[in-house]
């Protein structure tokens, strides 16, 4: 089966779950940015929770479907509709719209496209489709490093995608509450380099609203808000970041590593995102608020097993 | 030192003290241990340049065996015995007269220095296969660039701080360039995709 780029839409990407435990030869994990919404994306069509789909960002690809299929869009609503050509014509105004389900697995027909739009909510989509996206697999993982052009498919107008075979899905809906906030609360365990913020700083972090920049991709999002202060300069001997880590430089205003991270950093960080709430911060948009709520180790895992429990039991079988 | 911190809920970080030489061959000899030992909870095991990441899978508890491994006083030495690699650079970087100003001495020396030293891979880190190189000559260490440039071309041979460094890649970059090389330093499709490994050795020979 395959795929036809018409549009690609700012930066749409092919992602999985990502590929886990290179960083000792500096290999981020990559991956799709809310991992739940991809999760559920590929248990609609009936794929692998781990099955490579497609993340777009801020507004979304066209994509035309050459065969049959069975496809899903999950993560924050997108402005989406399927497009029919009336009598084979090439022309806008002659196809015939309908607006695409969202948490909802839906059949295509062969020549029938989907036209992903401008986001109606947060910043990050995601389309599965049957069979999954099949581009060569780096280090086990079909996802797409943007910043070291590692492993994946950055999508470009004209590209073809694979997508492995299957068109026998039963529908699926997922009943799942948006994601998305435009004031968003993220958890963060303080720590490690407390040392390097005067004594308050850290405080701060946590009882000030932080704003969204416009510097903000799968690498990481700079926020803006009370600056920290630091007691030194802000570089430390490079060492190993997690994903969500908040580093700080000069400027006293926190970055949050994402996905696409560098695998280690020489700026002190003063706390790190609590991996449950990881897929909140992905969708995030420019302008939008973020504040953070202290958390331990123990309750951000307490978080991600309820997360683990509770996305499956939202899908279900349509009649 | 055997304490370590947590970095969120999923990084265990132990750090070591001392000169940076005698600190980073103990970060890799604890790192190559707790990677040699597989404990099924831990996803990744990452040194850096004094310390060494152990990171956890999702919702993963640390086991006590982990803990205790990661307390433990580290072997006496990496189980990387170093290879030594040498590294055709051709030293016509365009910072190399930026560099000797800010160290007020010649060019020439600059170059002569870079390429008469040793250096050791303390760590992978920054972008696949990016080593940073231990064992630079004091009379060069500069700080980074005030202001990154958009795009470094990849087999740029490099310095900053205490580090000399090579990009495998074109990418956005504060390090002070010195030189090229043609040298391919990642290739996904090679076994190992990274040339270098911490503890490798490195000697640049002027092309």
């Amino acid at each position: 089966m395959t795929l036809l780029v018409m549009h690609a839409g700012p930066l749409s990407t092919v992602q999985d779950l990502g590929r886990i435990g290179f960083g000792s030869i500096g290999v981020a994990p990559s991956g799709a940015m809310d991992p739940w919404a991809l999760r559920t994306a590929n248990a609609l069509v009936g794929n692998d929770d781990g099955a490579a789909a497609i993340e777009f960002t801020m507004s979304g690809p066209t994509i035309a479907f050459e065969d049959d299929a069975v496809v899903a869009l999950s993560g924050s609503r997108f402005d989406a509709a399927i497009l029919r050509s009336v009598s084979g014509s090439a022309f806008e105004r002659d196809v015939d719209a309908a607006p695409a389900p969202h948490q909802m697995s839906f059949r295509l027909r062969a020549g029938e496209t989907i036209r992903i739009g401008p986001t109606l909510s947060g910043a990050r989509g995601y389309l599965a489709v049957r069979g999954g996206v099949e581009v060569d697999e780096i280090f086990g993982s079909r996802s797409t490093q943007v910043a070291a052009g590692l492993g994946g498919r950055v999508l470009k107008q004209g590209d073809r995608l694979a997508t492995g075979a299957g068109v026998d899905a039963p529908t699926r809906r997922a009943r799942t509450t948006s994601a998305y906030k435009s004031e968003q609360r993220l958890r963060a365990i303080p720590g490690p380099q407390r040392e390097i913020f005067v004594a308050g700083s850290i405080e701060r972090l946590f009882s000030s609203p932080y704003k969204v920049t416009t510097n903000a991709d799968r690498t990481g999002i700079r926020l803006e808000g009370a600056a920290m202060e630091l007691t030194t300069i802000p570089d430390i001997d490079p060492e190993g970041v997690v994903v969500g880590a908040l580093q700080v430089p000069a400027d006293g205003q926190p970055i949050l590593l994402c996905n696409d991270r560098p695998t280690t950093g020489g700026y002190a960080k003063v706390a790190t995102v609590i991996g449950a709430d990881m897929h909140l911060a992905a969708h995030v948009k420019p302008g939008d608020t973020v504040r953070f709520e202290v958390s331990t180790p123990d309750a951000a895992r307490a978080a991600w097993r309820d997360l683990e429990d509770s996305w499956r039991a939202a899908i279900e079988d349509v009649e | 030192m055997t304490g370590w911190v947590w970095q969120g809920e999923r990084g265990l970080l132990r750090s070591f003290d001392g000169p940076l030489a005698e600190a980073n061959a103990v970060a890799r000899a604890a790192s190559d241990s707790l990677r040699a030992a597989v404990f099924p909870e831990v996803a990744d095991v990452v040194p850096g340049a004094r310390t060494v990441l152990v990171e956890l899978r999702p919702g993963a508890e640390p086991s006590d065996a982990l803990v205790r491994a990661i307390e433990a006083e580290p072997p006496k030495a990496a189980i990387n015995a170093g290879r030594l690699h040498e590294i055709a650079v051709k030293y016509d970087g365009e910072d190399v007269a930026a560099i000797a100003a800010l160290r007020r001495i010649r060019s020439e020396d600059v170059i002569e220095l870079h390429a008469s030293a040793e250096y050791t891979v303390a760590f992978i880190g920054f972008q696949p296969g990016f080593p940073y190189l231990i064992g630079l000559p004091e009379q060069l260490v500069v700080p980074r660039l005030s202001s990154p440039r958009v795009k470094v071309e990849w087999g740029s041979v490099a310095i900053a701080g205490e580090y000399s460094g090579i990009y495998p890649s074109d990418t956005p970059g504060g390090w002070r360039l010195l030189g090229y090389t043609d040298t391919v330093l990642f290739d996904p499709a090679r076994t190992p995709a990274a040339l270098l490994a911490p503890g490798d050795r490195v000697r640049f020979v002027r092309a």
